[in-house]
C-alpha cells in the first residue's frame, strides 16, 4: 500500500499552529462529535418533550383556547385498546416486510450484476439509481395511474400473458402489494448503491483465491461476497426498515387509506389523527407508541451489528 | 463448454433496468398526454403531445400564475441553496462524527450512535406542529437558515451512520503508520483516510441531496413565502388551478432534473468501492 | 504433481513488456524460485502460470497438456498470495474446506482430506478458530493447507513470507521446504529476497526486465554468476567490484596501476582482442583474505582500513585500495590495523566487461 505524505512531520510542528495539529485524540474526538450532538439535541429536544407533554393531554390544535385536560395515560390506553389501531400495526408490519424484502432481493441481485466493469456501466448505473430521485408524491400518483384497474399499464402488461384485470387499489390485499411495489421501486436503488460499494470493496486477492479454488461465480457470491458484505447490508436493511415504517406519501397518493381505512398504515393513521381530526394529544401519544415500536425493532439490528463488528 | 461469464449479470441488470426505467419512461410520456389519451385502453403509445402540464409547472402559457407572491425562479434558488447547504453540513458533520465513532471508541459511543439513528425514526407528521411553534418563537420561520437547519437535521443521522460504516472499513494501520512517523491524527485523517472514503462521501451526499430536495412535510409548514422551496411551490401552484394528471407528472419530471444533474456530477465517485468491517483487518 | 513447461511466454501491457520470451521446464516435485528486483516480471510470470494473467504469446503446459486457454479453476493449481487472503469470515477448517466444497466433494471425504493436511502442517489444534485471530505464521500454514488440500498439480507462492516478521521468517522457510518435500508438489515461489531464494530452491531463476538472467541450482548462481547483475544480486554481503585497466604490462587497478592483477595470459589476450581496455573484477567479501605477512604483488595489495563492524561471528571490514573500496568478511579475531595487506585469490576472481557480461 503506497501512501504519499508530502509534509515532513517536523515542519508541521514548527509551523507554529500548535493548536490544531497537536491536539490530543480526546479533544479531537470531542470536537468531531460536538456539532452533531448539538444540532441533533437541539432539534430533538423541544419537539420530543412537547410530544411527551401533549401525549398526556386532551388537547386539540384546532381549539387552542379550550383548556387542555390532563388525561394521564388516557390517550395511550385508548389507542392500545383500540382494535383498529392494532389492525393498522399489523398492516404496517406486513407492508414493511413486503417492501423491504423486494428491495433486498432486487437490490442485491442488481448489485451483483453491477460488480464487474462493462461498457456503459456508469451510465446504466445512474439510470438504475433514478427511481429514488423522484418526489415521493409524484411517484405515488404515477403508480396509482399505472395500477389503475381500467386504464393502468400494469393490468395491460399482465393481460398480455393472459391474466385478467386485477383490482389493485380497491382491495386491501392487493393494495398492500401495489404500494409495496411502488415503494420498492423507489428505494431499491438505495440498497443497490450501498451493496455495490460493499461488493466492489472485496480485496482482489480474495476474489482471485476463490477463482483458483474453483468456485463458480454463484458459489463465490453466496459464500464469500455476501457474507463479507454483511455489515453494510445490515445497515442498509436497518435504514430501509425505519423509512418503511414512516411511509406516508405513497399511501396518500395511491389509496388515501382506503378502502375504508383498510390500507391505513400506522403513519397514515397518525397523520389522520393529527391533521384530520386534530386530536393533537392523541396524535402525540400515537407518535410515541410508533417510536417505541421502531426503536424496539432497530435495537435488534443494532445489537447484531455490534456483535458482528466485535467479532473482529 | 464455456458459458459467457457476463451472461447472468447482463440478464439481471437488463431485467432490473427494464423495471427501473420503464416507469420513468411512462412518466415522461404521460406528462404530455391529454386526459383522453391517459385514460384509454389499451394504453396509448402514439398520441398528440400537449404541454399544458409543463406550462402549469412554469407558470407560463395557459397557466399564468397570479396568486403566488414568489416566483418560480426564486423558489428554485431557494431549493438549491437549502438542499445544497443542508447536504453539505449533513455530510461534513456526519463524516466527522462517523469518524469519531469509528476510531475513538469513546465511552457511550454505542448509545451515541443509537441516539443519532433515533433522530431518523421520528415521523415528521408527529412533530410538525411543534416545529412550527419552535421556529416562530426563535424567529426562524420562513428563513433559509431555518430550513437549512432542518434539512441538516433530517440527514445528519443517515450521514453519520453511513460514514461510520465506511470508516469502519478503513484499516487502522493507515493512521497508525502515520502516527508512528510523527504525523498528527488530524493530518492522517485529512490526507490519508478521507481520500479512501470518497465513495462513501459521494453516496451519502447523493442520498442527503435527494431527501433534502424532495423534502415536503417540513418545508411546507415552515416556509410559506420567502424561503419556499420548489416542490412546495409547484404543488401549491397546481393546487390553485386544480390537480391535473399531466401537471403532476410534469412537475415530477421537472423536479427530478436537478437531482439527476447532481448525481451525474458525482457519478465517478459513486462506484468507488470500499471495504467494510470484517474485510479490512485481514488484508495488507 | 506435474511437470510445467513454459515456452516463449511473453506478456505485454501496451508499450511495456513485462515478460519477454520466458522459456523453462519445471520437473515434477521441483522447488523453483523466481528471483529478481521489483518489476522484473516474476510475479507476472507466476500469475500467467496461475491463469490470472493472460499472456500475449507463448504456451504453458502441465504434463504436456496445454493449459494456456484454461481458467484458473480448470488448471488444478494451488496458490498462496502475498497478503495471505484467507476468507476472513470463516474458520481455518472452513477455509481449507472451501476449495473442496466449491467443487462438490462429498462431506466425509472433505473431513478426511482436512485431517490429513492438518497433520502435515501441524495445525490440528487451531482448525476451529476464526482465521482473523490467528498469528501470521499460523495463517500462512492455513493458507498453504488450503492451497494443497486439493492435491493440485502445481503450487504457486507469491512472496508468501514477506508479510511475516523477520524473526519468524527463517523458521518458516525451513518448515515450508519440509512441507514441500513431504508433499512432493511442483512448486514455483516468487521472491525478491535472494537469501530466501538461496535457502529454499532446487533451482533459482534470476530475472531482470522480463528476461531470465540465469537459472540453475543456488550454488551455481553463487559460484558461477552469469553476469554482473547476477553476481551483485546474489550473496550477502554483496560482491566487491573493482575497475581494472588493461595496460601494456597487464591488468591493474584502474586508479593505481601499480596494483597488479593476475590473470591467465590467454584471458588478457582475449580482452584485448575484444577491444576492451577496462574490465571489472569481482570477488565475494568472504573470499578476500588478510595476508599481512605476504609480499606485495599481484592480487596482494596494501589497504587502508575505513571501517570495521562485528556482525555475529564475523568482522565486516571495509578497506580503501587504490581509491576504490573492498569489503572483506573476516573472522572476528582477524588482525587488522590501519593498514593491512589483502589478498584476492585469483581462483575466486570473476571478470566482467563494461557491459556487465561475464568475460572470465
Amino acid at each position: 500500500m503506497t501512501m504519499s505524505m508530502d509534509e515532513p512531520p517536523m515542519a508541521a510542528a514548527r509551523s507554529g499552529r500548535k493548536s490544531f495539529r497537536t491536539l490530543p485524540d480526546a479533544w479531537l474526538c470531542g470536537l468531531f462529535i460536538a456539532p452533531t450532538v448539538l444540532i441533533l439535541a437541539l432539534m430533538v429536544f423541544y419537539p420530543f418533550l412537547s410530544l411527551i407533554r401533549y401525549s398526556s393531554l386532551n388537547f386539540s390544535m384546532m381549539r387552542p383556547n379550550v383548556m387542555p385536560v390532563n388525561v394521564g395515560w388516557g390517550n395511550y390506553v385508548d389507542l392500545l385498546t383500540d382494535k383498529d389501531i392494532w389492525q393498522r400495526f399489523v398492516f404496517t408490519g406486513k407492508f414493511v416486510l413486503a417492501t423491504v424484502s423486494i428491495q433486498f432481493v432486487l437490490g442485491i441481485a442488481a448489485a451483483y450484476g453491477f460488480q464487474r466493469d462493462f461498457k456503459g456501466r456508469d451510465f446504466l448505473f445512474t439510470v438504475a439509481l433514478m427511481p429514488m430521485m423522484f418526489c415521493p408524491i409524484v411517484v405515488g400518483f404515477l403508480w396509482r395511474y399505472m395500477f389503475n384497474s381500467d386504464w393502468g399499464i400494469v393490468n395491460w402488461l399482465i393481460s398480455l400473458v393472459g391474466v385478467a384485470k386485477v383490482d389493485w387499489l380497491g382491495k386491501s390485499e392487493n393494495a398492500l402489494w401495489a404500494v409495496a411495489i411502488a415503494d420498492a421501486w423507489t428505494w431499491t436503488p438505495f440498497v443497490i448503491l450501498l451493496a455495490t460499494a460493499a461488493f466492489r470493496g472485496i480485496p482482489r486477492d480474495i476474489r482471485e483465491s476463490a477463482q483458483i479454488d474453483g468456485a463458480s461465480p454463484a458459489f463465490t457470491f453466496f459464500r464469500v461476497t455476501l457474507p463479507m458484505s454483511l455489515p453494510i447490508i445490515t445497515i442498509a436493511l436497518l435504514l430501509r426498515l425505519i423509512d418503511a415504517f414512516k411511509q406516508f406519501d405513497l399511501f396518500l397518493a395511491m389509496t388515501a387509506g382506503g378502502p375504508a381505512s383498510e390500507t391505513e398504515t400506522a403513519a397514515y393513521s397518525l397523520s389522520k389523527i393529527a391533521f384530520g381530526y386534530f386530536h393533537t394529544g392523541e396524535a402525540s401519544a400515537f407518535a410515541i407508541i410508533l417510536l417505541v415500536v421502531i426503536i424496539g425493532l432497530s435495537m435488534v439490528f443494532v445489537r447484531y451489528l455490534t456483535r458482528l463488528s466485535n467479532r473482529i | 463448454m464455456r458459458r459467457n461469464p457476463l451472461l447472468v449479470p447482463a440478464l439481471i441488470v437488463g431485467t432490473y433496468l427494464i423495471f427501473s426505467a420503464g416507469p420513468v419512461i411512462w412518466l415522461i410520456l404521460s406528462s404530455i398526454k391529454t386526459r383522453q389519451d391517459l385514460f384509454v385502453w389499451p394504453p396509448s403509445v402514439i398520441f398528440h403531445p400537449i404541454w399544458t402540464g409543463y406550462e402549469a409547472v412554469f407558470g407560463i402559457g395557459h397557466a399564468r400564475d397570479t396568486a403566488i407572491a414568489v416566483g418560480l425562479f426564486d423558489c428554485l434558488i431557494n431549493s438549491i441553496v437549502i438542499s445544497g447547504f443542508g447536504t453539505l453540513f449533513a455530510v461534513a458533520l456526519g463524516t466527522l462524527a462517523g469518524y469519531a465513532a469509528s476510531r475513538f471508541r469513546f465511552p457511550g459511543h454505542g448509545d451515541f450512535m443509537f441516539f443519532v439513528l433515533s433522530t431518523r425514526m421520528i415521523p415528521p407528521v408527529s412533530v410538525l406542529v411543534f416545529y412550527h411553534v419552535m421556529y416562530s418563537r426563535l424567529g426562524l420561520s420562513d428563513t433559509k437558515v431555518g430550513l437549512i437547519l432542518v434539512t441538516t437535521f433530517i440527514n445528519l443521522g443517515l450521514a453519520t451512520w453511513i460514514m461510520k460504516g465506511f470508516f469502519d472499513g478503513v484499516p487502522t494501520e493507515v493512521e497508525n503508520i502515520a502516527l508512528v512517523n510523527g504525523y498528527s491524527r488530524l493530518y492522517a485523517f485529512r490526507r490519508l483516510v478521507l481520500p479512501m472514503v470518497r465513495g462513501g462521501i459521494a453516496a451519502t451526499a447523493g442520498f442527503c441531496f435527494i431527501f433534502a430536495w424532495n423534502e415536503f412535510s417540513f418545508t411546507s409548514i415552515l416556509a410559506t413565502t420567502t424561503a419556499k422551496t420548489l416542490p412546495v411551490k409547484i404543488s401549491s401552484a397546481m393546487g390553485a388551478t386544480g390537480m391535473e394528471w399531466t401537471q403532476i407528472f410534469a412537475a415530477g419530471v421537472v423536479l427530478v432534473v436537478p437531482v439527476a444533474i447532481f448525481f451525474y456530477l458525482i457519478r465517478r465517485y459513486l462506484l468507488i468501492g470500499m471495504t467494510f468491517g470484517v474485510l479490512a483487518k485481514t488484508s495488507s | 504433481m506435474a511437470t510445467v513447461d513454459l515456452e516463449n511466454l511473453t506478456v505485454r501491457f501496451g508499450e511495456v513488456t513485462a515478460v519477454n520470451g520466458f522459456t523453462m521446464t519445471l520437473h515434477q516435485g521441483e522447488f523453483i524460485v523466481l528471483l529478481g528486483p521489483s518489476g522484473c516480471g516474476k510475479t507476472t510470470t507466476l500469475r500467467c502460470i496461475a491463469g490470472l494473467q493472460q499472456s500475449t504469446s507463448g504456451e504453458i503446459r502441465f504434463d504436456g497438456k496445454p493449459v494456456t486457454r484454461l481458467t484458473p479453476a480448470e488448471r488444478n493449481i494451488g496458490m498462496v498470495f502475498q497478503f495471505v487472503s484467507l476468507y476472513p469470515h470463516l474458520t481455518a477448517r472452513q477455509n481449507i474446506a472451501f476449495p473442496l466444497r466449491a467443487r462438490g466433494v462429498p462431506r466425509p471425504e472433505i473431513a478426511a482430506k482436512i485431517d490429513s493436511v492438518a497433520k502435515v502442517f501441524m495445525i490440528g489444534d487451531i482448525l476451529d478458530q476464526y482465521v482473523v485471530g490467528l498469528p501470521p505464521g499460523a495463517r500462512q500454514k492455513v493458507s498453504l493447507a488450503r492451497a494443497v488440500v486439493r492435491e493440485p498439480d502445481v503450487l504457486l507462492l507469491d512472496e508468501p513470507l514477506s508479510g511475516v516478521e523477520e524473526q519468524y521468517r527463517e523458521e518458516m522457510r525451513w518448515e515450508l521446504r519440509q512441507f514441500q518435500k513431504e508433499l512432493g508438489i511442483t512448486t514455483v515461489h516468487v521472491t525478491h529476497d535472494q537469501r530466501e531464494a538461496m535457502s529454499l530452491a532446487d533451482r533459482v531463476v534470476l530475472m531482470r526486465d522480463g528476461k531470465i538472467v540465469q537459472s540453475g541450482p543456488p550454488a551455481t548462481l553463487f559460484d558461477n554468476p552469469a553476469d554482473r547483475f547476477a553476481a551483485s544480486f546474489i550473496g550477502s554481503p554483496s560482491m566487491n567490484f573493482l575497475t581494472l585497466k588493461i595496460a601494456a604490462g597487464g591488468l591493474g587497478v584502474a586508479s593505481d596501476q601499480s596494483l597488479g592483477v593476475s590473470a591467465p595470459q590467454e584471458a588478457i589476450d582475449r580482452f584485448r582482442a575484444q577491444g576492451l581496455n577496462e574490465v571489472i573484477l569481482g570477488i565475494r567479501p568472504h573470499l578476500v583474505e588478510l595476508a599481512n605477512e605476504a609480499p606485495i604483488g599481484q592480487n596482494v595489495w596494501p589497504a587502508q582500513l575505513v571501517d570495521a563492524v562485528l556482525v555475529g561471528r564475523n568482522l565486516q571490514a571495509e578497506f580503501a585500495v587504490g581509491g576504490q573500496t573492498i569489503k572483506a568478511e573476516l573472522p572476528s579475531d582477524a588482525a587488522i590495523g590501519p593498514t593491512s595487506v589483502l589478498r584476492l585469490p585469483p581462483e575466486h576472481c570473476f571478470f566482467f566487461g563494461p557491459d556487465g557480461s561475464r568475460v572470465g
